[in-house]
C-alpha cells in the first residue's frame, strides 16, 4: 500500500521531497491521480510557486476534494511551503485568491525591500531558525521530536501565513521586522513554510517523524 | 534574523572538480561526490556545481552526477552550465537540482529568464553574471566561463535580470577568482544595494576577514567560496582521488602549498565569522 502521495501540481520540482521519503523509508509516489491520492495512507502537498496558479490546477485537477476528504479522514497531512500557505481561506499575491480555507487567515507578503542599509531581501531565502511556541512544547514530541529548539530550517518564500487561530502555530522565525508563522500543527495535519528536504539532518528527522505517524495509523 | 548563506561554489569538468584562477588553467582537485558529501557533512550552507566544460558530450556524465550527489546531501544543490533552454532546466530538476544557474543563454535571449521563472518558480532560477573591469573602470559581462566578452554592462543587467524574474544573482569577479585577494568590495556593494533579490558574491576569497568583509560592507547576501574551501579540504579529501588521471593531475600529485589561502574548514570559517558579529548557521 502506498504510504505517501506527493501531489504534483506540475508547478515545481519535487524530487527533493520524494528522495527524502525515500531516505527515511517511507513509500511515496509523485503523482496528480485522484484515486491514488485518495487511496494513500498521507498526503504530502509540496510547492514552490504562485498561490493562484496552485490553485487553479488543484481545481482543474479535482484535488481539493480529494484533500479535504483524505484530512477528514484523519489522514496524516503534510504541506510544505506553497502547500502550507493553500490551506488558509485567502492569498494577497496578485490581488486576492482564495485558498482551500481549511484554516482562517491570510497569506501576506513581506512588505519591506532590500534598500540602503536595509540588509533583508525578499525572496527570504536561506537557513532560519525555528522557535517553538511554548504552549507547543508537548507537540515537539511528535513532528519535532529529536530535534531542538530554535534549529535552523531553510526557507524560500516571499509571503507567509497569519492564521487566525493562534493556538495552531507551532513555530516562528523572525525575518527583518517580522516574527513570522513558520509551520502550523492542528490534529492530523503538519505544516511547515520552510523546507525539511532541504534542511540537512535535522530537517529529515521531520520526515522520519512523520513516517512513524504514518506507521501508527 | 539574516543568516547569511555560505555557499560552496564547485566548478565541475566531467567528473572531477576542478579549480582555475582568472576562471582558466583548470587543476583537478579531486572526484566531485567526494567534496559534495565532505562539504555537506561539515556545514555547508548550499553547493553549487558549474559545469564548465558544458558540452553535448559530456552532459550525461553531468546528470549522473547530480542524480549521485542529490541522494547524497540534504541541502539546496544549483546546477550551472551549458544551459540552453526550459528543456536542458527541466532535465536538471529531474535529476535533482534544486535551483539551475543561467548565463550565456541568457545573456544571448533575455527573455528566457521570464519563460524559466514563470515555469519553474522565481526562487529556482539564479542569474549568473561574470564580470571584469575594463581600462575605463567600467564592469562588462562575460559568458561561456569567462572567455566571451559581450560588451553587457553589468549594472544594468542585473537590475534587468531581477525585474525579468530571477530569484538570485550569483556574481563573479573574473579579476579576483581563483587569487585569493579579496572580493571586488565596489563592484558587489554597487550591484548589491540596488537590487532587492539576493545577491550572492563570488571570486577572491583569502581570508576570513575577505568573507567577513564583503557581507559587512559590500552588502552580499551569500558567499559563494571555491579555492579556499577546496584547498582546505583538499588534503582530507586526496587519499580518495589518488587513482584519478583524466585532466590537469600534476596538481594533485605535487602537494603544492597554498600561500595566498588562510586554512579553513566550514566549521572553523562560520566560528570565526560568528566572532566578528555575523549571523550564520551552525
Amino acid at each position: 500500500m502506498l504510504e505517501v502521495a506527493i501531489i504534483d501540481l506540475n508547478l515545481s520540482n519535487l524530487h527533493s521531497v520524494n528522495s527524502a521519503c525515500k531516505k527515511v523509508g517511507l513509500k511515496s509516489k509523485i503523482t496528480s491521480d485522484k484515486k491514488i491520492i485518495s487511496k494513500a495512507k498521507s498526503i504530502i502537498l509540496p510547492g514552490v510557486g504562485s498561490f493562484n496558479e496552485a490553485m487553479r490546477r488543484l481545481k482543474i485537477l479535482k484535488l481539493e476534494e480529494t484533500i479535504k476528504k483524505s484530512i477528514k479522514a484523519n489522514k496524516p497531512f503534510l504541506g510544505i511551503c506553497l502547500g502550507m500557505q493553500l490551506l488558509f481561506s485567502r492569498s494577497y499575491e496578485f490581488g486576492k485568491t482564495k485558498g482551500m480555507s481549511i484554516f482562517k487567515g491570510d497569506v501576506k507578503n513581506f512588505n519591506f525591500y532590500k534598500k540602503n542599509n536595509y540588509k533583508y531581501p525578499v525572496p527570504h531565502v536561506g537557513w532560519n531558525k525555528i522557535n517553538v511556541r511554548k504552549k507547543k512544547n508537548e507537540l515537539r514530541n511528535v513532528i519535532l521530536k529529536d530535534i531542538k529548539n530554535s534549529e535552523f530550517m531553510y526557507f524560500v518564500h516571499s509571503f507567509f501565513v497569519i492564521p487566525k487561530n493562534k493556538n495552531i502555530i507551532l513555530t516562528k522565525s523572525n525575518y527583518g521586522k517580522e516574527d513570522f508563522c513558520s509551520s502550523i500543527v492542528s490534529k492530523n495535519i503538519y505544516a511547515f513554510q520552510f523546507h525539511p528536504e532541504k534542511s540537512g539532518i535535522e530537517g529529515l528527522k521531520i520526515y522520519k517523524n512523520f513516517k512513524s505517524i504514518v506507521k501508527k495509523k | 534574523m539574516k543568516n547569511t548563506r555560505i555557499i560552496v561554489r564547485m566548478d565541475i569538468k566531467g567528473p572531477n572538480l576542478v579549480k582555475g584562477i582568472h576562471m582558466e588553467g583548470l587543476r583537478v582537485l579531486g572526484k566531485s561526490e567526494d567534496f559534495a558529501e565532505y562539504y555537506y557533512k561539515n556545514g555547508a550552507d548550499e553547493l553549487f556545481y558549474q559545469d564548465v566544460v558544458a558540452s553535448l558530450y559530456e552532459r550525461n556524465s553531468l546528470f549522473e552526477l547530480v542524480k549521485k550527489t542529490a541522494n547524497a546531501i540534504s541541502i539546496p544543490l544549483t546546477v550551472g552550465g551549458g544551459i540552453r533552454n526550459l528543456d536542458d532546466i527541466s532535465k536538471l530538476l529531474e535529476s535533482g537540482a534544486d535551483k539551475v544557474s543561467l548565463n550565456t543563454s541568457v545573456i544571448k535571449d533575455p527573455n528566457l529568464i521570464d519563460k524559466a521563472a514563470k515555469k519553474f518558480g522565481s526562487s529556482t532560477i539564479i542569474i549568473a553574471i561574470e564580470t571584469a573591469k575594463t581600462d575605463n573602470q567600467r564592469y562588462l559581462a562575460y559568458t561561456d566561463n569567462g572567455r566571451e566578452f559581450t560588451g553587457v554592462d553589468t549594472f544594468k543587467w542585473s537590475k534587468e535580470a531581477e525585474s525579468r524574474g530571477a530569484g538570485e544573482i550569483l556574481l563573479t569577479s573574473i579579476d579576483k577568482d581563483g587569487t585569493g585577494d579579496g572580493f571586488d568590495e565596489n563592484l558587489v556593494s554597487n550591484i548589491s544595494k540596488n537590487l532587492s533579490i539576493p545577491l550572492i558574491a563570488h571570486g577572491g576569497a583569502g581570508n576570513v576577514n575577505h568573507v567577513a568583509d564583503i557581507i559587512k560592507k559590500g552588502n552580499a547576501d551569500a558567499v559563494a567560496l571555491a579555492s579556499i574551501m577546496h584547498y582546505s579540504s583538499f588534503n582530507l579529501i586526496k587519499k580518495k582521488s589518488h587513482k584519478l588521471k583524466e585532466g590537469n593531475v600534476e596538481f594533485l600529485s605535487k602537494h603544492k602549498k597554498f600561500k595566498s589561502f588562510e586554512k579553513l574548514t566550514m566549521k572553523s570559517l562560520k566560528n570565526k565569522l560568528i566572532k566578528k558579529k555575523i549571523s550564520v548557521r551552525i
